[in-house]
């Protein structure tokens, strides 16, 4: 075929395929141009006000990262639960004392993250100045600055002893402390030798950035107490009497002896409230008290387990009811009851599987 | 009733004096040359409308600054082509996962057409529906639309030489199924 015939047949049939609309079809067709390209236009402004608005969000929000002072990097100390610890380059930390039931460790300046393996009974203790971090769970960052000493809780819970006051911390809690403590002293009143009973202060007090000083008096060793200064309230109390026989001042008077180094008297005022306010909700909290004493204190673990186990008894929903269940096992371990101790190691699984001490509790008990 | 009818675009001088910004116009005088162009470079009525009114949705930014109306309708065409090649890239796409029919002649709407026009309707789009986009386009331009190779090199962004092979690959295709 010609080339040129070709090109003229394909044009033809090019022709064929065409399609028709009349101005009806047009001016419908042509509405709808006009709609669809005024809903272009519209997104098409409002995709590009969103664009400026993100623009200017992460603009303002770049700008607001570049002024905020970065946070300078905390050295991590890790310690293993064989009681071995790494410390990052930059901690300035020394070893104090390694026993079998403590690993001591202080920190000279500046400050650390610790976190701490489950040590199956041995006790962690940091120093920072006159401030000691005793562990009871896993995380925490100390800061030494000069004036102060600084603790924030990341998990877990610590206990925080500053010369003779204690506060607890659990994770997302945070305290600051006095290098120097301005010291309360009381002015020496002859005790009475006729005073059995000591009488004391309630839980450990809240950190406190300086102790104002007062005077002792009728009454006076409370609020000693509150301020820290457990050795004054001691010394007050045998001067004032017995506490009133209510459970906050019983709590209190057992904190005093004990925190004032009297831990034999811690146990009368707690016993107290165990046998006489054995419903009250702070019960369970006496029990546990007077466990740790007879444990740590005294060397009892016979009673000592008797008594988490009464504290596990009394708030078994509580949140002291973990620690007690997995004190009563090890005191219970360490009185040699090893059926006992195995078989309160099974209900500590059972009813607190996801607990962090699971794996001391299960040492202690020999479960499998 | 208005028809739509082939305007090569080298036929200058067949070119209707048309206000660019005025969309009426605009529509009237080329609604008609855009539908057919788009109709025989995808071979199939469906997806015509859809192409044809996004052409002039996108026509209508750029009508009022178009300062030569000679050029009006090369500017629709470019457009149309641009659109006509992304939606067979797709249709190419889909059809190599089952997802689109091959081509049937029921698919095309023909009235006015021969028996003998239908047949090589089939035999030609068979052979353009194994194409690529690319080559098929530039062959349907040149020759079901009768533009010059110039006009199919612009309307489609290629140099002249790719337009040529592009076109010649499908050329003897076309023949080859002709023959037969």
């Amino acid at each position: 075929m010609n080339e040129s015939r070709r090109e003229q047949d394909l044009r033809a049939l090019g022709r064929v395929v065409e399609p028709t609309y009349s101005p009806l079809e047009n001016a419908a067709f042509e509405a709808e141009v006009r709609r669809t390209h005024r809903r272009r236009q519209v997104t098409r402004r409002v995709s590009a006000a969103g664009a400026v608005v993100l623009v200017a969000a992460v603009v303002a929000f770049s700008a607001f990262r570049a002024r905020e002072p970065e946070a300078p990097a905390v050295a991590t100390v890790r310690i293993a639960p064989d009681a071995s610890f790494v410390a990052a380059k930059g901690a300035a930390v020394r070893t104090r004392a390694v026993e079998p039931g403590l690993l001591w460790l202080e920190l000279e300046k500046d400050s650390a993250r610790f976190d701490v393996a489950p040590q199956g009974g041995r006790l962690v203790r940091i120093s920072a100045g006159d401030v000691e971090v005793e562990v009871i769970g896993t995380a925490f960052v100390v800061t030494k600055g000069e004036r102060e000493v600084s603790v924030a809780v990341t998990e877990g819970r610590v206990r925080v002893r500053h010369g003779e006051r204690e506060a607890l911390l659990v994770a997302g809690e945070s305290g600051t402390w006095p290098v120097r403590m301005a010291l309360v002293v009381p002015s020496a009143e002859p005790v009475p030798n006729d005073v059995k009973e000591p009488v004391v202060a309630e839980a450990p007090p809240a950190p406190v950035r300086a102790v104002p000083k007062r005077r002792p008096g009728s009454g006076a060793w409370r609020a000693l107490a509150e301020q820290g200064d457990y050795g004054g309230a001691w010394t007050a109390l045998q001067g004032e009497g017995q506490p009133d026989d209510e459970p906050p001042d019983l709590l209190r008077a057992a904190d005093v002896a004990r925190l004032s180094g009297h831990p034999a008297e811690a146990l009368p005022p707690l016993r107290r409230i165990l046998s006489r306010f054995p419903g009250d909700p702070r019960a369970s909290l006496a029990a546990f008290t007077l466990g740790r004493v007879l444990l740590d204190d005294l060397g009892n673990p016979r009673e000592a387990a008797d008594a988490f186990l009464q504290a596990w008894a009394l708030g078994p929903k509580s949140p002291l009811a973990p620690s007690a269940g997995a004190r009563a096992v090890e005191a219970l371990a360490r009185a040699g009851d090893e059926a006992a101790a195995r078989e309160a190691a099974e209900r500590f699984v059972r009813e607190f599987p996801q607990s962090s001490r699971v794996d001391a509790v299960k040492r202690w008990g020999k479960v499998p | 009733m208005a028809t739509g009818r082939v305007i090569p675009l080298h036929a200058r001088g067949e070119v209707p004096e048309v206000d660019p910004s005025n969309l009426t116009e605009v529509v009237r005088a080329y609604r008609g040359y855009v539908a057919a162009v788009v109709m025989r470079l995808l071979g199939r009525d469906d997806d015509v409308d859809d192409v044809v009114q996004d052409t002039f949705v996108r026509a209508l930014d750029g009508l009022p600054r178009l300062q030569d109306k000679t050029r009006l309708k090369t500017y629709l065409a470019s457009i149309a082509v641009r659109l006509t090649m992304r939606r067979l890239g797709r249709r190419r796409l889909l059809q190599r996962f089952g997802l689109s029919e091959r081509w049937h002649p029921t698919l095309l709407s023909t009235p006015g057409a021969s028996g003998e026009q239908k047949a090589m309707l089939a035999d030609v789009y068979r052979v353009l529906d194994g194409c690529a986009p690319e080559a098929r386009v530039a062959w349907t331009l040149r020759y079901l639309e009768g533009e010059r190779l110039e006009d199919v090199a612009a309307l489609m962004g290629l140099s002249l030489a790719t337009v040529k092979r592009r076109i010649a690959a499908v050329d003897a295709q076309v023949q080859e199924a002709h023959r037969e």
